[in-house]
């Protein structure tokens, strides 16, 4: 029998060795902290990023092994609440909020990043209604304005 | 059918202003087909091509029943409106296709605008939603060169 053979044979039994059947189990039953501790250590690794930190530097401001802190950043990792408020005063980030029931997470960036598109907006807008109106007083602007020449063509359709 | 896009792209569209009046008709029966039929009704625009951006603006002004010789019972209205437009690759295009696109198709698009708009506004009036007939614009177009000439001579 070869590997192969061996590896479907044993994925097909009952209880197969590799486990897979429990890990599955164990995922989808512990999906919504398991999606949480994911994005803790996506937001760790991007504190390091934005600090121009490496682990070693984290695992040395926290006091702990390099190790810990690659066990934090690979997840799933069930961090313990004295875990998470050090890890935001080193990094200077925030990782967990208490929310009331009518709160909403708005972070500074989404409402800078809203603030400037809706001031963009406005101007784009305003920079066409300018030209409209420019186009209104004509004299203001002559270089402006397009001479409508009859066309040579005669086959345009004659409703519109 | 799959639509194929046009080179010709409405960048944006705004009303300007508009004017609405209902006259309260004198005779008690009245064949609406017939009353808008009779409506007056007069287009003017201004076409404009910014130097930088190669975008074209389109400034249109529509009234129906706004003449004051022959004043009919109903809606008086007047819309304004302004639109910018781009030709997309406009190098590769025949210089009658652009033609045809920077001037037909500018001044179909806004009328059409127009059209929705007056057609809204009405559609609350005591007489119902008045559609604008279908426009000539090749006349349209022609009749604006023929003042352009008239204005510079």
């Amino acid at each position: 029998m070869s590997k192969t053979e061996e590896k479907l044979k044993n994925l097909a039994t009952e209880n197969p060795a590799s486990g897979w059947k429990e890990k599955v189990k164990y995922r989808s039953q512990n999906k919504a902290w398991i999606k949480k501790s994911t994005r803790i250590s996506l937001r760790i690794l991007d504190a390091l990023d934005e600090n121009g930190w490496n682990q070693t530097d984290l695992a040395k401001a926290l006091g702990v092994s390099r190790q810990l802190v690659s066990k934090m950043v690979k997840g799933p990792n069930d961090f313990q609440l004295s875990t998470i408020s050090k890890l935001e005063e080193v990094l200077g980030i925030q990782l967990q909020a208490i929310l009331a029931e009518d709160e909403l997470v708005v972070t500074e960036e989404v409402i800078r990043e809203k603030v400037n598109q809706e001031i963009t907006d406005y101007h784009r807008k305003w920079a066409h209604t300018q030209q409209y109106l420019s186009l209104k007083n004509q004299k203001s602007n002559p270089q402006l304005v397009m001479v409508v020449e009859p066309s040579p063509e005669d086959d345009y359709a004659l409703a519109g | 059918m799959k639509a194929k896009f046009s080179p010709l792209q409405l960048l944006d569209f705004k009303l300007l202003q508009t004017h609405y009046e209902f006259e309260v008709p004198e005779v008690e029966s009245l064949d609406l087909h017939e009353l808008f039929s009779s409506y007056s009704v007069e287009i003017d625009f201004e076409l404009g091509k910014s130097e930088d951006t190669e975008e074209i603006q389109l400034l249109t002004m529509i009234e129906v029943n706004l003449d004051k010789d022959n004043p009919q019972p109903g809606y008086k209205i007047m819309v304004e409106g302004g639109a910018t437009f781009e030709i997309k690759d406009a190098d590769s295009i025949d210089e009658g296709l652009k033609n045809n696109l920077s001037k037909f198709s500018t001044l179909n698009m806004v009328i059409n605008n127009l059209r929705n708009i007056i057609f809204q506004i009405t559609n609350l009036g005591p007489m119902g939603g008045y559609l604008l007939p279908p426009i000539d614009i090749t006349k349209l177009l022609h009749d604006k060169a023929e003042s352009q000439e008239e204005a510079k001579g």
